[in-house]
Parts: C-alpha cells; sequence; structure tokens
C-alpha cells in the first residue's frame, strides 16, 4: 500500500470511527465535592478557551414562595444583583463589566440560578462576586421597591401587548391548582403587591443558605486549587431555617375543562392546551422527546404543518414537555384569528388523535432522530452548557447516563418503543385543560362544546380563577 | 469626544472584546465564523490568532482617531419615533 493509500485509509477510519462517535456525546469527567454543610461542587476543568463558567443553584425556586406571595423567589433573584458585599448596584455593576465578564441571576420553577461567565484571569473576581450575591446581598429596600414595581408594569403591558408571554402562567394555576407547580413564578399583581422588603428578607432566611446551595465550575482553572477556593466561599454557610418542601405528584385531568380569559380588544385567540405529563427522571426520554419532536417541537411537526403550513391558521404550532422535580406537563400552544378559534383547536385535537391512532412511521423516527442528534452535541459545547448541564443532574438527583447514553438510546428507539411513550405520556383528546386568552363575546358561545368553562377577565390581578 | 478616553474605559472596552472574542471561540460554529470572517475581511485566516494582543496594544489615540472617522454627522441616520401624545399630554 503506497503511503498516500494509507494515508486515505487511515483517514477513512478516522472519519468512521468518529463518525459512530457522534452518536453521543459523553459529559468530560468532573468531581463532586459535598462539603459538610450540604453544599456540592461540581467542577470540570477545561482549557480551550480562557473563560470559567460558573452555574450556581439554589434548590427551591418559586415552589417555595410562601402562599399569598408568589414571584418573591423571582424577587430575590432580581434584588441579589442590585448590591452584595461592599458594592452598591452600581459599584456592582461596574465590576462585572470592567473585566468583560457576565453574570445574571434568575428565579425557576424549582431553585434560584446565578449563570456567569469571566475571564479565566479574573476567576478569583468571579468568586468574591458570586460568593457576595448569594451570601451578602444588600437586599436595599428602595431598590426592591423599584424591582416589584417594575415585576408588576411587566405584568400589565403584557396583558395589554404580548398575552401569550402569560398564558402559561394562567394555564399552570389552572391545571395544577392550588398544587405549588400552578405557581405563577414571576408572581401576579397581587401576590407582588403582597411582598414587603420585610417578607423579602424572611424569605432569604428562610430559603436561601449553604444546605441547598450547588455550584458548578467549568472552565480554564486549576481543580485543586478551585476546589479549596469554594469550598472556603461556600464551606461556612449557614443552612436556610426553612425546609424544602416534598411536594407530590400532581394528579391528571380526567376530563376536559376550559378556562377563558377575556381580553375584549383581542383580535386573536391564544390556547393552551394541556395535562399532567412526566417528571425529570422520565426513564424513556429518548423515546419521549422523538414524539415530541414529530409531534410538535420543531417547524415540520404534526401540529405546525397541520394548522400553520397546511391550513394557515397561525404562525406557529407547538408542543412542549415541562420535567420538574415531580410530574409537569405537556403542553400545546398555538394562536389563531379570532373567528378561526374553534377550527384551529378543533385540528390540534386532531391531530393530537392522530398521533395516538397512527403513531410514528419509520420515516419519520429516522428523521427526527437525526434532528435531534443534530442540535444535541451543541448544546453541550462550551463551559457554560456544562456547568448548567452537571447543575441540572445534580439538581435532580440524576446521573450522567442522563447524557452519556442519550445518543445510543435515540438510535435505538424505533416506532413501537415511541407509541409505548405516547400513550403513557400524552393526553388523549378527551382528557385536556383548554386555556385561552382572547375576546370572550366572540369565542364565548363556541367553546362550551369542549367542557365547562370558567370564564376571567385579563384585568383580574391574579392568575388563579 | 472632546475629553478623550480614559485609560480605565480603554481597558474595560478591551476586557470586554477580549472576553466576547473567546465566547465566540468556544463553539465549533463560532471558530468557523471567526476563521472566515478573518479570511474574508482581512485577507488571512491567520490574523485571527493575533487578534488578543492586537485588542491589548489598542491605544487611546488609535480609538479616538476610528471616533473621529466614523461618528461624524455626514455617516449619521437619524430615525425619529414621535409618540401621538406629546409631553403635555395632548393627542396631535
Amino acid at each position: 500500500m503506497s503511503l498516500l493509500r494509507a494515508l486515505r485509509f487511515g483517514f477513512m477510519l478516522l472519519w468512521f470511527a468518529s463518525g459512530a462517535h457522534a452518536a453521543g456525546v459523553s459529559l468530560p469527567d468532573y468531581e463532586r465535592v459535598a462539603l459538610p454543610n450540604g453544599t456540592v461542587l461540581l467542577l470540570s476543568e477545561k482549557h480551550d478557551v480562557p473563560l470559567v463558567a460558573l452555574k450556581a443553584t439554589i434548590r427551591g425556586g418559586a415552589i417555595t414562595d410562601p402562599e399569598g406571595l408568589n414571584g418573591v423567589a423571582s424577587l430575590l433573584a432580581d434584588a441579589m444583583q442590585h448590591g452584595a458585599g461592599e458594592r452598591d448596584a452600581a459599584a456592582f455593576a461596574e465590576a462585572i463589566e470592567a473585566v468583560g465578564g457576565k453574570l445574571t441571576a434568575s428565579a425557576s420553577l424549582e431553585g434560584i440560578h446565578i449563570s456567569a461567565s469571566f475571564m479565566s484571569r479574573d476567576a478569583e473576581l468571579l468568586i468574591e462576586l458570586v460568593t457576595d450575591l448569594l451570601r451578602r446581598p444588600t437586599l436595599d429596600e428602595e431598590a426592591f421597591g423599584k424591582l416589584r414595581d417594575r415585576s408588576v408594569n411587566l405584568i400589565r403591558a403584557a396583558k395589554g401587548a404580548n398575552p401569550e408571554a402569560l398564558l402559561a402562567s394562567y394555564g399552570n394555576a389552572f391545571l395544577f391548582g392550588a398544587h405549588a407547580y400552578g405557581n405563577p413564578i414571576g408572581g401576579s399583581e397581587t401576590t407582588l403587591a403582597n411582598v414587603t422588603h420585610e417578607s423579602l428578607l424572611d424569605y432569604f432566611e428562610r430559603f436561601v443558605g449553604g444546605d441547598r446551595l450547588i455550584v458548578s465550575v467549568v472552565g480554564d482553572f486549576n481543580m485543586e486549587a478551585m476546589k479549596s477556593r469554594l469550598a472556603a466561599a461556600f464551606g461556612d454557610w449557614r443552612p436556610a431555617s426553612g425546609r424544602l418542601p416534598d411536594l407530590a405528584d400532581p394528579r391528571k385531568q380526567r376530563g376536559r375543562k376550559v378556562l377563558l380569559v377575556d381580553k375584549p380588544d383581542a383580535t386573536q385567540t391564544h390556547f393552551w392546551l394541556a395535562n399532567v405529563g412526566v417528571a425529570a427522571s422520565y426513564p424513556t426520554r429518548a423515546e419521549l422527546d422523538l414524539a415530541n419532536t414529530v409531534f410538535g417541537g420543531r417547524y415540520t411537526s404534526m401540529l405546525n404543518t397541520e394548522l400553520r403550513i397546511k391550513a394557515g391558521l397561525t404562525y406557529g404550532a407547538r408542543s412542549s414537555l415541562r420535567r420538574p422535580e415531580r410530574r409537569g406537563s405537556v403542553v400545546i400552544r398555538s394562536f389563531t384569528e379570532t373567528s378561526t378559534t374553534v377550527d384551529a383547536i378543533d385540528m390540534a385535537l386532531d391531530v393530537l388523535d392522530e398521533l395516538h391512532d397512527s403513531g410514528i412511521d419509520d420515516d419519520m423516527v429516522l428523521s427526527a432522530q437525526n434532528y435531534i442528534m443534530g442540535q444535541f452535541p451543541p448544546r453541550l459545547e462550551t463551559a457554560a452548557q456544562l456547568a448548567a448541564q452537571l447543575a441540572m443532574l445534580e439538581q435532580y438527583g440524576l446521573d450522567t447516563s442522563y447524557i452519556n447514553d442519550y445518543g445510543a438510546a435515540i438510535a435505538a428507539a424505533n416506532s413501537d418503543s415511541i407509541a409505548l411513550a405516547i400513550a403513557e405520556v400524552y393526553p388523549l383528546p378527551d382528557d385536556l385543560v383548554f386555556v385561552l386568552i382572547g375576546d370572550a363575546s366572540l369565542i364565548r358561545e363556541g367553546l362550551s362544546q369542549y367542557g365547562p368553562v370558567t370564564e376571567m377577565s385579563i384585568d383580574a390581578p391574579r392568575f388563579r380563577q | 469626544m472632546t475629553e478623550g478616553v480614559s485609560s480605565a474605559e480603554l481597558r474595560k472596552a478591551q476586557n470586554i472584546v477580549l472576553a466576547d472574542f473567546w465566547r465566540a471561540l468556544a463553539t465549533i460554529d463560532g471558530k468557523a465564523s471567526a476563521l472566515g470572517r478573518f479570511a474574508v475581511f482581512t485577507g488571512s485566516y491567520e490574523n485571527l490568532f493575533s487578534l488578543p494582543e492586537d485588542i491589548s496594544a489598542i491605544t487611546a489615540e488609535q480609538v479616538q482617531a476610528v471616533a473621529a472617522k466614523v461618528f461624524r454627522r455626514n455617516n449619521m441616520t437619524v430615525g425619529v419615533l414621535r409618540s401621538p401624545v406629546d409631553a403635555t399630554g395632548v393627542t396631535e
């Protein structure tokens, strides 16, 4: 064999080898350190670019908002960025910006999250800022008042110009009822008005502390030095005094019910059809992701093809899965002109029927496999993405197989195994919660065919009925 | 503009550009895009590799010279979005 041919052959082998490898992504090696106070550190060195990414999660989030105080976790995440340690709000922001850093805090259903990305030469400053933000936030009363007013104004603005942004808040409240998964993460006008400076400080004391902290750091640093630096920063942090709630699984909706949120000037209807779905630990995730890709997860999905591409009733119809600690939701959502509200909903229900009746054929399975495997690797590419992924696995008690075996599970799925996931997870059209925002005077009548209709005004200062 | 660029402002801008540069290079998409951009706009993809040093070497005078060249009245496009309600609350 000539040298050239040998080289070519070698390249081909390499190409095939990497092709086979591309069927999956593996998490990098990382160290997990549990500090005596309960804080968990996750660390992985990654030296491709001189950056350090950090993701810190305080377990809790909106599910720990006290009764009547929905939005307090979210307000706290906001307020924490407005001054901490020795720095006031302006100095804190300047310290980040002066080194080209990024640092944000936000609340989700089950956590308060800090995401930061700094150049590795500024790693010390990064840790100082994050430690101050978590342990020594100023929580200035005046700044808090402004943030609370801004949150209220944002909800009011959305009610006027962007009601779509509030659909999930109405929907979750209607679907999950009194269960904490029905809490609006950003609060409502009513609950935000209840949040005082004192209740913010009280929440911080009760629900933020070292016992529920996960700090995930990936990037260009020295493992041992970073480990001891983070242990020194958080190892002596007090525990939060309040207990994390031990939530039960929400109950599935049997039969149908309808919530109509009346927005009298609306020219289109936004609708949200849902039922209780599955938790983060759902075992056949690959099958479920494939099903959702085909059903409503991409532009050429069944829902978007019927409602948008063929019928022209909307610019977008999607389905999504929310998978928290306990059972979350399966949601179909879209929007359409007021006069075609019933047509569009009926069509969405027909597509859901078809998903159950016909399942997904082999060609479509292959297409979805390719789609997911084309998008999955670039989601675990950067230090920031990996830090967030490691924190998520820790938060939900998942092991590395969640990522490392995913590609193989996607490849091994077939129409039969996907059909099982569909039957198990997707609601039948007869068991659905319907939530609509639109002009009630024009659509009210057509909705009674779907089930008992509850009506509320979009001007009501709350999301729960 | 007459006050010039302070060394702190310059340093901050250099840090922001440099950090964003590395963030962009953290993905294969960003690497490919940077190589292509440098090949097309600077004549060689190899110029990419000296960018961190090039950024650090920039002086306040150079920043001012570029600002004077680019931020001129004749280079300006101004859009005005007028509220139908003027400052006194009277609708036009």
